[in-house]
Parts: C-alpha cells; sequence; structure tokens
C-alpha cells in the first residue's frame, strides 16, 4: 500500500519536473524572439511615420504657402521625442534595450522644415494629430512648419 | 510522545538531506551552463532599419560587420564604438572615422584586437556598438546616434 503510494508520488513529481523542463526553456526562447520582433516593429512603424512626415511637408510646400494637411499618426511606444534640426532633419529619439537611437529623416535640402510649437509633444504612444503648413519664411519663400494639432 | 518526535524530526533530516543533494546538483548543472537556453538563440545582428545589417562574423580577436546606408543621404561616421554588459567589457579597436558613405552603399566595419567582454573561441558573445554620424549637406553637420547589437559565436581564426 505505502510502495503504491509512493510510485504515484514519485511518478507524479516526474511528470512535474517534465513540465517544467519543457515549459520554462520554451518561454524563455518565446521571450527571447518576442522582444526582437517588438523592436524591429517599432523601427517599422517609426521609419513609415518620418516618411510620411516628410513626404507630406514635401507636398505641403509644392502646394503653395497656407496649404495645410493634418495627418493622424499612430506613434509607437519607445519614441521619446521628436525635433527637427537646421530646418531639415525631422529626428525621433527612440530607446530600446540597446540603448537610445535616433531616427533621422531628411527633408529636400531646398524644402525647409520647421517646429510648430514643441513637436516633443507628437512623442510618446497613442494617437496623434500633426499639423503640416506651408507660411511664408519673411524672406520671400516659404517654409513648412510641423506641430501637434491641437483641434 | 518521544518515539513520534525522533521519527518526524528524522524524517526531516532525511527530505533536508534530499533537498541539499538536489541543491548542490542542480547549482552544479548551472554552472557548467546546462541551463544556459541562450545558446539555442539564432546568432542575430540587430540595427535599424536605417543602418541594416547584412552580415556579421566573430572570428578569433576580430568583429566584423556589413552595414548599409539606409538613411537616403549621404553621411559621415564621426566615431564608431563597441562593448558590451559583461563584468569586464569588450574592447577592441575601432576603425577611424570616415566620411563619404554614400547612401545605398554598404560597408565593411572591422574591429581588431578585441579582448574582454567574455570573447572566447565557441563561446556566444554579445557586442553592442555604437555609432555617431553626421550629414554634411545639412547646415552645422549636427550629429546623430545610432545603436545596434550582434550575438553570435566566436569562432576560430
Amino acid at each position: 500500500m505505502i510502495a503504491s503510494k509512493a510510485q504515484s508520488a514519485l511518478e507524479y513529481l516526474m511528470i512535474v519536473a517534465l513540465t517544467m523542463g519543457i515549459t520554462i526553456p520554451t518561454a524563455y526562447l518565446f521571450l527571447q524572439y518576442s522582444s526582437e520582433s517588438s523592436a524591429q516593429i517599432i523601427d517599422a512603424q517609426t521609419n513609415q511615420i518620418g516618411r510620411n512626415i516628410i513626404d507630406t511637408a514635401e507636398t505641403v510646400y509644392f502646394s503653395g504657402e497656407h496649404s495645410k494637411i493634418i495627418l493622424e499618426l499612430n506613434m509607437p511606444k519607445n519614441v521619446d521625442d521628436a525635433y527637427i534640426l537646421a530646418n531639415r532633419e525631422l529626428v525621433f529619439k527612440i530607446t530600446s534595450d540597446v540603448g537610445v537611437t535616433e531616427a533621422v529623416f531628411f527633408s529636400s535640402v531646398k524644402i525647409p522644415i520647421a517646429e510648430d510649437g514643441d513637436l516633443s509633444n507628437i512623442a510618446g504612444s497613442g494617437l496623434k494629430k500633426i499639423k503640416i503648413q506651408s507660411v511664408a519664411d519673411g524672406t520671400g519663400g516659404t517654409k513648412v512648419i510641423i506641430g501637434k494639432f491641437e483641434g | 510522545m518521544g518515539r513520534k518526535s525522533q521519527a518526524a524530526l528524522e524524517f526531516l533530516t532525511t527530505y533536508a538531506w534530499a533537498f541539499l543533494v538536489i541543491m548542490v546538483t542542480v547549482g552544479a548543472l548551472y554552472y557548467f551552463g546546462v541551463f544556459d537556453f541562450s545558446k539555442f538563440l539564432p546568432q542575430k545582428c540587430l540595427f535599424p532599419s536605417q543602418f541594416e545589417c547584412l552580415d556579421f562574423s566573430f572570428t578569433g580577436n576580430q568583429i566584423k560587420i556589413k552595414l548599409v546606408n539606409n538613411l537616403g543621404e549621404a553621411i559621415n561616421v564621426n566615431s564608431i564604438s563597441i562593448t558590451n554588459d559583461a563584468a569586464t567589457p569588450l574592447s577592441c579597436t575601432s576603425p577611424g572615422a570616415f566620411s563619404g558613405w554614400q547612401p545605398g552603399n554598404d560597408n565593411d566595419i572591422t574591429f581588431t584586437g578585441c579582448t574582454g567582454g567574455v570573447f572566447i573561441a565557441g563561446e556566444r558573445a554579445e557586442a553592442k556598438i555604437t555609432i555617431k554620424y553626421c550629414a554634411p549637406a545639412t547646415t552645422g553637420c549636427p550629429e546623430h546616434i545610432v545603436n545596434g547589437k550582434i550575438t553570435a559565436v566566436v569562432s576560430s581564426p
């Protein structure tokens, strides 16, 4: 009677050990793969958004002064900041497990872009509305201003 | 009463011994890397798509990567550095700055004389690479940073 109980207890423990032995490595490998996929998805989304903003800025520029387009974009997580440098570089600052990386999108040299207010407002995950507008640059030319749409 | 408590104590002592033996065995297996499941993961090179990683190798004391400039803009590379999270971080002789990396072109980047960072033949090693660059067509050439990570097995030269 006791031997029978001991056998069933041992078999039970062996089944638990075998299950754990399969589950733990599988979970570890799955987590590793999913974290890599997540980084690639964020990279692809950021690239699409950056290209979309620059393409729209070029469209607005050639449409003439006072033309305006509102973009609705779903910003991914891990985008901590957004800004424009030297009137032609749109920069998204992205934090990942590798470190901080800047995704840079260049407008054409002849198409000046500038921030309309603080562009860092569009950072952070979620749906964001971005206003892209062509305005006079004060020197007889045109520039494109990019900012968060408040409306 | 005394007999029962003695039996209970002996039972617990036997349990404690069994537990101790199991813990020592598991500890030894862990020490010898039996539970290091990362070796079942594929070798990989993770860079943003703006600097797509085409190829990579850890050979001898060298690390080589082939990256493509997908920025759509010619750039000047100001510096390239390498490290990892080991207690003694990976240290290599980095390639110097270079200019005129045209869009769409690939570039071989080679780090030599790598030491530390568990960079041992046959072992799986990790390298974090930081590239600082700027676009000369932009006024003032503002500097940008890009980080990537390579995980690979170090092969003998």
